[in-house]
Parts: structure tokens; sequence; C-alpha cells
């Protein structure tokens, strides 16, 4: 499912419906779901416009329009991205501006072999499993059982075959032996992330590769960095990333009134004037998320440790 | 990457140059394959010793003796002793005493006692590094007095600039970005790291996916990340303006062969070509009612997109009995060229049918001078083509990946995006991405506006701004960096719809 394109919805699928820029839902298509209760009922969505039985979506081309009761809304195809806005939080989880630019200081490509830990919700789970394809393999570790099984099943629906996750604590445990010397990079969201340098090393092959890991503290920031440095690590940098989203649209202002009566009274345009605005898409913006501290392990040959 | 797997820098390898914290990509070899010699600033670096070598290792430079009289110093590079260490000032920094802060520090000018000339003859009579710097601190008045931080930032830049070993190392997306950026952003059309991450992530990049660019003024940037993040049954189809592509990001990431095949270029009037005959040819094969056997079994998708088309086509202009020779005209155009590369057949009984066909259908209405000016319009086209030959096979398989749709359009260029959208969109199939890059706001607002009045199959429009912000992460000293880039330009995505 989100290892392939494909122009028609099938039984199993998870689609999007896209009602507007903030309702925007996942939906699993099949006949049945749970509820709250956990008990199997019919599924059917409830929305602003009506309702939609979601198996009714069968047969559907992705990107047209479903009809609900009263209106309609997109199908989508089913990104990461929309994954990430639409998925049960299980955690906090790591938003698209950030997973883009951790991809990109992963340097990670297809067939490549990356380590994720925690797992959280498995927001960032599937920007990797997308980025190494099925060629590749993303190694996911979280510390808590409930949430690594979750995630397990999640992964399992939408056919991420190159996902494995497993329940461990890794600053306890490593990332297992199996993995010694297998993987192109590491990436850490954990509360003690300087904790794990020691066992990122191990697993990365000997030719080097690429660590990544994101905090919210600076304090954390900073132990990671000395611990990185003390390993040999090398071009090792810390970001943050803001994405400032804008809102377009005709907006008009009244003309200040100077007391000289014109006889305009009932022609809106001159006493009003209308323009394009551009505005903060909210009127609160997240300020900060996080900081990613990225940094290269040089081959074993030439890694120099103090 | 191909020779990086191997691990050895061989000739023609584009290779990462790095001086302390100073980095350059450069072609090994350069393009005749025995030009070795590296400039960086005022230093030439000969490099013909580290063919063969292993990346990641670390060369001595030693200066050889100038053959002309040039402002320029020529060094050899020398592959470092295994027991050599390339770092310098640890050791010198342990045995120095340092002050608490910089109250005794006057900046008079006066605090180097060597001159410039001084240490210009130090560098040419071979001093290492380690033992220039060793002079200038000795001859320095104020070294002392400086703090432990002091001391090693006024080492750190020091080290830039004497610093005598050198680093080669494989290029990487990252790297490639870092450098240019920190050169010259106007050379990727200031698209910063965190922006082009943004691109890759919206572009939704899957396995044998096609990708449509449009780029002009950033060295097929946007080409070389959709590659490097591509399997190899995918492919980019860059559009440019000019008659070459611009494409020194692509070459310089080192791909396999087998990656750079997916690449494929095409300048805007070829590709314009293109789409006028595959328009005419969904236009004449309604016409015939012929169904379309294309190459990859033709999807229900592309046979309504054509269905879709061709009612705008005959809405705008009504057949009529002199029509039908100029509709013939295309299809013979299409036939000889068009549609045998795509793997499609008219036969001569469906061109008869298509004869009948056009001279049943109504008069309702007609407008002969456009209908005029659209016949000669044909006849040009066909001119244009005889005397400027597209390579068939590449035309082919241009026409196979906008027949079959593409699953993203990325823009960024130095003109007007809206014009450009306008004409590639209708390639792009539904529920996939439009990316826009432009490092102005205005005409992304604009064109933000015009999806919203005119009505263009889109959904999801966003305009977005990315900030980064970089950190120096020290003991005692983490702050945010002094200079920082102001922007790193503007994103306009969306995705189509039907």
């Amino acid at each position: 499912m989100f290892n392939q394109f494909k122009a028609i919805v099938e039984e199993g699928d998870t689609v999007i419906l896209y009602l507007s820029p903030f309702q925007v839902f996942a939906l699993p298509v099949k006949d049945t779901i749970k509820n709250k209760h956990g008990v199997m009922v019919e599924n059917i969505f409830q929305t602003s416009y009506g309702a939609l039985k979601v198996k009714d979506l069968v047969g559907v081309k992705y990107g047209s329009k479903a009809k609900l009761s009263k209106g309609w809304g997109f199908v989508l195809y089913p990104t990461p991205e929309l994954w990430t806005q639409t998925l049960p939080h299980r955690t906090q989880i790591i938003y698209t501006p950030d997973i883009s630019v951790i991809i990109m200081q992963l340097e990670l490509k297809p067939g490549d072999v990356v380590i994720e830990s925690g797992t959280g919700s498995g927001s960032l789970s599937h920007s990797l499993a997308r980025t190494v394809q099925q060629s590749g393999h993303v190694y996911t570790f979280d510390f808590h059982e409930d949430r690594a099984r979750i995630a397990t099943e999640e992964f399992q629906t939408h056919g991420l075959t190159q996902v494995t996750c497993q329940h461990r604590d890794v600053v306890q445990d490593g990332f297992g032996e199996e993995l010694n010397n297998k993987v192109d990079a590491v990436f850490l969201d954990l509360p003690h992330p300087w904790l794990a340098v020691e066992s990122a090393v191990k697993s990365l092959k000997s030719r080097g590769g690429r660590f990544c890991s994101f905090s919210p503290c600076i304090e954390q920031v900073q132990r990671t960095c000395e611990s990185l440095r003390k390993l040999g690590f090398v071009d090792i940098n810390t970001v943050e990333c803001l994405q400032k989203e804008f809102s377009v649209g005709y907006r008009n202002l009244p003309l200040a009134e100077f007391g000289e009566s014109y006889n305009h009274q009932n022609d809106n345009s001159n006493t009003r004037h209308k323009f394009v605005s551009v505005t903060p898409a909210t009127p609160t913006m997240q300020g900060h998320t996080g900081y990613i501290t990225s940094a290269t392990l040089p081959p074993v040959h030439v890694r120099v440790t103090s | 990457m191909t020779t990086s797997q191997d691990n050895l820098i061989q000739v023609g390898d584009y290779v990462v140059v790095q001086r302390w914290n100073f980095m350059k990509i450069v072609h090994f070899g350069g393009i005749k394959g025995n030009d070795f010699d590296v400039v960086l600033g005022n230093d030439i670096v000969q490099f013909s010793t580290a063919v063969g070598k292993p990346y990641w290792s670390t060369f001595k430079i030693i200066p050889e003796p100038a053959v002309k009289k040039s402002k320029k110093r020529l060094y050899k590079a020398e592959l470092l002793d295994s027991n050599e260490n390339p770092t310098l000032s640890a050791e010198i920094l342990k045995e120095m005493e340092c002050g608490s802060d910089n109250r005794d520090i006057k900046d008079d000018g006066k605090s180097q006692i060597l001159s410039t000339a001084n240490i210009h003859e130090l560098r040419e009579s071979g001093t290492s590094a380690n033992e220039i710097v060793g002079h200038l601190i000795e001859n320095s008045t104020t070294f002392q007095k400086k703090t432990e931080f002091a001391q090693e930032k006024y080492l750190s830049k020091k080290k830039r600039k004497y610093f005598d070993y050198i680093l080669l190392r494989p290029t990487s997306l990252r790297l490639m970005i870092e450098i240019n950026n920190k050169k010259d952003p106007s050379k990727f059309l200031g698209i910063s790291m965190d922006t082009l991450s943004h691109m890759v992530t919206a572009c939704n990049i899957q396995p044998g996916g096609n990708y449509l660019t449009y780029e002009n003024g950033c060295s097929g940037l946007v080409s070389a990340t959709i590659l490097n993040y591509l399997d190899t049954t995918g492919k980019v189809l860059q559009v440019h303006p000019g008659p070459f592509p611009q494409k020194s990001s692509v070459l310089s990431l080192n791909f396999s062969t087998e990656k750079l095949n997916n690449y494929v270029s095409m300048s805007i009037r070829d590709m314009i070509d293109i789409c006028k005959s595959l328009e005419k040819q969904n236009q004449s094969i309604e016409l015939t009612k012929v169904e379309p056997v294309l190459e990859n079994g033709t999807e229900t998708l592309v046979k309504e997109e054509i269905k879709m088309e061709t009612v705008d086509e005959n809405g705008a202009e009504t057949p009529v009995k002199e029509e039908v020779k100029m509709e013939t005209v295309p299809l013979n155009n299409i036939n000889s060229d068009s549609l045998n590369s795509t793997g499609s057949s008219v036969l001569a009984a469906d061109l008869e049918q298509c004869d009948l066909d056009a001279k049943q259908t109504p008069t309702e209405n007609s407008n002969k001078g456009n209908l005029k000016r659209k016949n000669s319009d044909t006849q040009m086209d066909s001119n244009k083509k005889s005397c400027h030959k597209i390579d068939l096979v590449l035309k082919s398989q241009v026409e196979s990946i906008l027949t079959k749709k593409v699953d993203g359009l990325i823009i960024v260029c130095k003109e007007h995006p809206e014009s450009v959208l306008k004409k590639f969109i209708k390639y792009v199939a539904p529920s996939r991405p439009v990316i826009i890059y432009s490092l102005y706001r205005e005409p992304l607002v604009e064109l933000f506006m015009e999806l919203k009045n005119t009505k263009l199959p889109v959904t999801n429009v966003r305009l977005t701004e990315s900030f980064l912000r970089a950190y120096q992460v020290l003991p005692d000293r983490t702050h945010p960096l002094m200079s920082m880039n102001s922007t790193g330009g503007y994103l306009l995505t969306a995705t189509v719809v039907e």
C-alpha cells in the first residue's frame, strides 16, 4: 500500500479523506472496524458533510471525489506525510518538516539499512521505510511493549514488509549482536540519546555511516555532542528547523474617512480597498520542536577516538 | 554510487576535498582525465598520487618549487603516514597559560611581532603548519592573555589558513548542498538544505515512479536529488529551456550507469512538440474510434483522459466538412512518427473509417478563419520537425512517460512558474504532487490565487517557508551561529485531483 502507487482503491487499503486543510482523515477500507469499546461495528465515518460508508470507496480512483450525504471530499493516496498528519498519537510525534531534514541528514537512499529508536507512533518510521524502500530495511525499537506491538500491527496493515519493530530498551541492551556492522545510519529519539551512541558505533558498518538524534532540550544535545566527539564522529552539526505556512486570500480594508462627503454611499469599491494578503496560516506557530544533531562516523581505519 | 563501493578514488570520480573545515567538490582528473591540480585559495595542490587510494585518506601537502612566477603556491600531495596525526594545536594549548578575560588585551594592531613578509618567508621555506602556528604564537604578545576559548578560536582560524593536511572523501547529496550553499547559494537559486528536503518529501518518491522536473538555473539539483532517492526502475524527466540540460549536480554524485540511464533530459522545444503530437494523437484517436493500444497496457485512467481532452478540443472547434482534410494531416503525421514509436498502430482500414466518421459528423458551427490558422500551424509543425530531429528512442521514452502520466512535477526555475505549471499539470496523475519553488514569495502568491480562481484540478494547496538555524555546541559555549542564511526560498505544493 505505502510501497507502490496504485490508481484504484481496493479493500484493505488505507485511504486519506481530504475535506479541508484541517479536516484530513485516514480511513481503513473495510466492512467493519472496532469501536472505542472494542466491539466490531459497521465502518461508517461521520464528517461534517455527512456520513461515508468507507467500504463503498472500493473501485474509486485515487484523487477523485467521494460522495458524502451532504457534500463530497477527495479520496487521496496515502503518503507518509498525510499519515503523519492523521495518525493516532500514542506519543509526541516528529512532524514532516523535521522528518524531511532528518532523512536528508541521514543520507539515506534505496537499499540502505537504518536503525530507529524509539518507534513512538511510527510517524518517522513510515518516511524511513519509503526512503530505503523494499530493498532496504528499517529496524525500529521501542522500550514500551504496547507501543511496539501496535506499531508492528500498523506496519503490517500498511504492507511495510521492510520494517521490523521490536520491543527493546536500547540504552540497556544495545541494538543487538545481529546488527553489528550492518547498518548505514542510526537515528535516535530517546530521553538519553548520549547513552546509545556507543551502541550506534557498534551497529554502523565498518566503512562508517551517518548518525542523527532528535532532542527537544539543549542539555541533551550537549551531552550527545560530547559523546559523539569522544567516539570519533566528525561533521557534528546541530540545527533546528521550523516551517512557516501562509494563508493567502483576498482581504479588504476600509478607507479612512476625512469627513468630506462623496456620493459613493452604495459603491463599496470606493470605500474599501481590496488586496491579496499573505498571513500566517495559524495565529500561533510552533516555535520549537527539537534540535537535530547529525554526524558522520568515518571508516574504521581512519577513526580517531579520544 | 559505483565508485565508492570499492572505496578507491578513481580518475573521473567527483571527490570532496577537505582542508580543515573548508570543502570543495572536484572532478578528479578533469575532463581529459590527466589534470590533478586542485586549487585551494592561493594554493595549487597536485593530487595524482591519490589515484587508486582509498576514500577517506589524508594527504600531507609538500611545497614544490614554483616553475613560473605566479601568486599561487605549488604543492604536491603525499599519502599521510599512518602514525602521523594530522591534528595540530591540542599539544600547544596544553602547555600554554591563559587569561580569564580580555581586560588586558588592547587592539592596537601591534600584538603580532612577525610581519607579513616574515610569515611569507616561512611558508616559502617549506616550514610546516605546526611550526608556522608555533612561531605566530611565540611572537604574539597577547596570546597568553587570551582566554582558553579565545586561544582555541585563534588556532582554529590559523588552521584554516595553514593546515597542511587534506582529506579526500566521497561526495553525497548533503555535502553537495552544504558546500555549494556556503560558497554561493545563488548557484542553486537559493534553495537551502531544509527547503530541498521538504521538496523531496512532498514529492513522495516511490519505486518505479516517473518524475517530471522543469529546471533552470540550479545545475540540475532537483534531478540529482530525485535520482538519489529513486530506485533503478523509476525515471526522472528533466525539461530544460536551452538546447542542453544543466546537470553538473547529477554528475557530481557519482551515480551508477544504471541510475544515470533513468535520467532523461529534453529541451522544452522538443517537449512541446511531443506534447502537441500527443494531444493530436488523442484527438485523432477519438475521431477514429480506435481504442489505443499502448505499450504498457492502457489503463482506464489514460483512456478517460483521452476522452476528456477530446471533448475540450471538439468543444472549441466542431468538425465541419472542410475539416476532414485538415484532420488527416496530423493523422498521417502521427502514423509516421509518434504512434509507431509508442508501439501503437493505426491500420489503413481505421484511417478510412476515420474519413467516413468525419464526413458523417454534423455541421453545427464553423469558424473558418480559426480552422485555417490551425491548419497552417500544423503544417509549420511538421516542417519544423523535418529540420530538427529528436532522438527517436528518447522521444518514445518521453511519450511513454507522459501517456502513463507522471507521479510528481517539480518546477524550479528563473522564469515565472505559472505558464510552466499550466503546460505540464495535465501530465500529472491524480493524487500526485506538484511542487513549485521560488526564491521570491510574490510569484507563488500570484500562482496560489490563480489556482484558487481558475479551476485547475488541485487541492491541498500550501505555501510555506522554511527556517533553519544552526548551533555551535561546545562545552560552556553553546549558542546559535552568529550568521545564518536569511531565507531558503518559498514552496508552493498541491495535490492533483480529478
